[in-house]
């Protein structure tokens, strides 16, 4: 199990997208915060090849009867979903599965939040790579990509 | 088993105008030939119009070969009227003549019918239904193919539940081109006959899409139409291109939680042409009926007195046994209840 | 068309043999842009420079406003309008040799606002992207349909610009294009020996998602159908006018329509020919030899069958093998990627047919192109 650190949490907030380049992984990894809970998807849409992750974060439509029947679109699931960025199909961030009911799936990987202790490699890795914004460390969570063995 | 799904007997203006109820027995209805007066059309050559409304004629030509079980007889009306009252009487005198001449038990038993209405006025569409609806020899509704909104569209669904509820499938005809419809092409009026003949196919298939984006399928799962005049081979083309718009954009039709061209199988079914498998016109592609006559939708109907039905060989050529008989019988009993109640054939649910 | 060839390069330069060839690339220049290359006097008149005109919008729900997201420039420019972009992304990712040009802007109501607009697109074409050595885009004489003088002269002005290898029109007529009023358009076209591709818009339209028996409602729907719709009107009405029997330098084009839908007309209207050919007495030509003589189609969006050997069956059985060619639509939304468009049920042979050999024969495209510096770039 390789880990790879994507950087200090705040860094991505909630309904933001990071894409990160491990060597393992050419396409890139899209690290996704959804609502406070991080998630990892593979940057490649299944049906042709397309940066999934550069896509647009958003909901989707559910199916709503009205008093009639008739049905209309309620706007629903917002934030959970990412839309490829070519043909717009749309995949739930948490599990990689297609809203529509398909066998395609965007490949997961597993997250974890980690709080790098003081004077620890990771502390240290933090101050020298994330130059642009001061790392707090004390309370500042780091996310890291769990790589190999993990995800489906 | 062979179920001939589609004969088309050919009413006179003198008996229309004997049923019609004033006003409209005074409007004169000139005979345009059956598929319109925009262009000249073949029909000409082929129809004995005399022959083609006479119930002994038709049984001769229909089940004179041998072997037909039945016969279903979807008259032609004589196109778009656009006072929608007007259009509820003829079709009124079509379902009055049918079920005189045709279905009362002095004409071969094995004629069945459908009763006939007009989508432009609702309500006397489903009067129209529950009228028939009690007449065993009643089977389907049929309605024209062209209208001005589509099937899935709200102000039909009255018609659609009444013939559902009735068990009543629901067969589409393209009627006569009589200039009160919409332009026959979307780039304006066709010059020529052939383009009409040819395009209509499509306009089957943006009916059967209708009934997929609106939900249609959904809200009344045993309704079933039956598209008489094309669509069967163009089918499979385009509803690989709804299952690519599907994948894309499904948020705007979230009711549809399968490919389209599964859905499909739900609520429509196709009369057969002579082309399909065909990519030549002639020569069938055994790699092709698969796909363009799948034993799950084609429905065999000859079309008498047309020109351009398929016979029973060109319709099953190309087919195993089994899909033979679904083409010839099988799919028809499924898709139509009161026709396999009629023949005593019992119908897995 | 004249049988050109790319100038033959200095002997030490590297050529590459053509692969793939895209026909349907839509690069169009933004509103400020266009306005330069349009007839002044139409500007100052009758637009009074309202921009809004030329901007594509659809009243149906158009997927991320029609593009691809990964396509904007470097400092946001937007998709198809940024060269180094388009390059970049066309040529070295995509590995396409060559690429037909298809700007659309959408035509109103207003006959000489079309044409305006269609003059400052063939401008622009012209300045902007085939001033260069070694073409590698080629560029669409555009026409309005509504304006047949006005089309036929602007053919004559770009039809001996070497640039310029086919005349574009849209779908939205009156009447089916076999109608008499449009001959001498499609005279012209083969006097000029130039292909006339048809590319229907999604924007400003006369009638948008008309139907013969209504409207259509969702975009589900209307993406999926009324290009077909569009394109069937006029490929019957030009076989039974017998327009391409009298013309058989006149060559057709259908781009962005889809392919197979054209088989089971086609084969409808072979029974009519065989059956009533006395219906049919303009029709001197089969439509089957008209089809293979006179008709293409592009590839994308390229039909994806549940089974993908029934595909590969129907493109063999439609004769993709003569009448298909490859296109991706960049940098519209529904790209087609050429690496994966086709299933692997298409063998080698029909594959290389539909990604360049089809559209090369048909344009008269040589079979090498110089080397470039975005031949290398990682896909």
């Amino acid at each position: 199990m390789t880990r790879f650190v994507v950087g200090p949490a705040r860094e991505i907030p909630p309904g933001a997208v990071r894409v990160v380049h491990p060597e393992s992984e050419r396409a890139g990894i899209g690290v996704f915060n959804v609502d406070g809970e991080f998630y990892a998807l593979r940057n490649h849409c299944p049906h042709m090849g397309a940066p999934l992750c550069s896509g647009s974060i958003k909901g989707t439509g559910a199916a709503r009867a009205r008093a009639s029947g008739a049905f209309e679109v309620e706007w629903t699931r917002e934030g959970e979903i990412i839309t490829c960025p070519w043909h717009h199909w749309e995949f739930e961030i948490k599990s990689g599965r297609t809203i529509f009911p398909s066998k395609s799936r965007v490949r997961r990987y597993d997250v974890e939040l980690e709080e790098p202790a003081p004077g620890s490699a990771l502390e240290a890795r933090l101050r020298r790579g994330v130059e642009t914004v001061p790392v707090v460390v004390e309370d500042d969570a780091t996310v890291v990509l769990l790589l190999g063995g993990g995800g489906a | 088993m062979v179920v001939d799904a589609a004969v088309h007997p050919s009413i006179s203006t003198e008996e229309y105008l004997r049923r019609l109820p004033g006003p409209w027995r005074d409007h004169n209805m000139g005979l345009p030939t059956p598929l319109g007066r925009l262009w000249e059309t073949p029909i000409d050559e082929v129809a004995d119009l005399a022959a083609a409304g006479d119930p002994e004629r038709v049984a001769e030509a229909v089940f004179g070969a041998g072997d037909v079980d039945a016969a279903i007889l979807t008259p032609l009306t004589r196109g778009i009227l656009p006072n929608r009252l007007h259009a509820t009487a003829v079709a009124a005198a079509t379902n009055d003549w049918l079920a005189e001449a045709f279905l009362d038990g002095s004409a071969d038993e094995r004629f069945y019918g459908s009763i006939r209405v007009a989508v432009t006025d609702v309500e006397g569409a489903v009067r129209e239904i529950e009228r028939w609806a009690g007449n065993p020899r009643f089977v389907q509704v049929a309605v024209g193919l062209r209208a001005f909104a589509h099937f899935g569209e709200e102000q039909y669904l009255p018609i659609w539940e009444a013939a559902a509820a009735h068990g009543l499938p629901v067969y589409v005809q393209d009627d006569l081109a009589n200039a009160a419809e919409m332009w026959h092409s979307v780039a304006g009026q066709p010059v020529h006959w052939a383009e009409a003949d040819t395009l209509r196919a499509l306009t089957a298939i943006v009916q059967m899409a209708s009934v997929m984006g609106s939900g249609l399928y959904e809200r009344l799962p045993d309704l079933r139409f039956i598209f008489g005049d094309g669509g069967l081979d163009l089918a499979p083309t385009l509803l690989w291109r709804l299952n690519n718009d599907w994948r894309a954009g499904r948020v705007e039709v979230p009711w549809i939680e399968e490919l389209p061209s599964t859905l499909v199988q739900r609520y429509a079914r196709f009369v057969c042409s002579y082309t399909d498998g065909r990519p030549d016109g002639e020569t069938l592609d055994p790699e092709l009926v698969a796909v363009t006559r799948p034993g799950t939708l084609a429905i065999y109907g000859s079309h008498h007195p047309h020109w351009d039905g398929a016979t029973r060989a060109e319709a099953t050529e190309g087919l195993g046994d089994e899909d033979a008989a679904r083409v010839l019988a099988g799919n028809a009993l499924e898709t139509i209840p009161r026709l396999a109640a009629a023949l005593g054939v019992e119908v897995a649910a | 068309m004249t049988d050109l060839q790319v100038a033959a390069p200095a002997a030490s330069a590297r050529r590459v043999a053509v692969k793939r060839i895209d026909c349907d690339v839509h690069l169009t220049p933004m509103p400020a842009t266009l306005v330069d290359f349009m007839p002044r006097d139409v500007l100052d008149t009758v637009m009074r420079k309202d921009l809004r005109r030329l901007i594509p919008r659809s009243c149906y729900l158009l997927l991320g406003e029609g593009l691809r997201q990964d396509a904007w420039g470097p400092d946001g420019e937007v998709p198809g309008t940024h060269k180094e972009t388009v390059k970049r992304q066309l040529w070295g990712e995509a590995k396409m040799d060559f690429g037909f040009m298809t700007p659309l802007v959408g035509v109103g109501a207003d006959p000489a606002v079309n044409l305006a607009i269609m003059r400052g697109l063939n401008a622009w074409q012209a300045e902007t992207w085939l001033n260069e050595d070694n073409l590698r885009f080629f560029g669409s004489i555009c026409v309005p349909v509504d304006n047949v003088p006005g089309a036929i002269a602007e053919i004559e002005r770009w039809a001996g610009h070497e640039g310029f290898r086919q005349i574009l029109i849209q779908p939205d007529g009156d009447r089916p294009f076999g109608h008499p009023s449009y001959l001498p358009l499609w005279e012209t076209a083969a006097r000029h020996r130039l292909p006339v591709a048809m590319h229907f818009n999604e924007s400003n339209r006369l009638q948008m998602g008309i139907t013969p028996t209504g409207r259509f409602t969702t975009y589900f729907e209307y993406h999926a159908i009324s290009h077909p719709l569009e394109y069937a009107a006029h490929l019957t009405s030009w076989i039974t006018a017998g327009t391409f029997a009298r013309l058989p330098e006149f060559k057709v084009v259908f781009v962005e329509g889809g392919f197979l839908w054209h088989r089971p007309l086609i084969a409808r209207m072979s029974r009519q020919w065989e059956a009533k050919r006395g219906f049919l007495a303009e029709a001197t030509k089969s439509p089957l030899e008209c089809l293979r003589d006179q008709v293409r189609f592009s590839s994308q969006p390229l039909e994806s069958a549940v089974r993908p050997k029934e595909l590969a069956a129907y493109l063999r059985a439609a004769e993709a093998d003569k009448l298909l060619m490859f296109a991706t639509d960049y940098p519209h939304y529904d790209f087609d990627d050429p690496d994966v468009a086709l299933p692997p049920a298409v063998d080698d042979a029909l594959r290389g047919r539909i990604m360049s050999e089809n559209a090369r024969e048909f344009y008269n495209l040589p079979a090498t192109r110089p080397g470039g510096p975005y031949d290398e770039v990682d896909a």
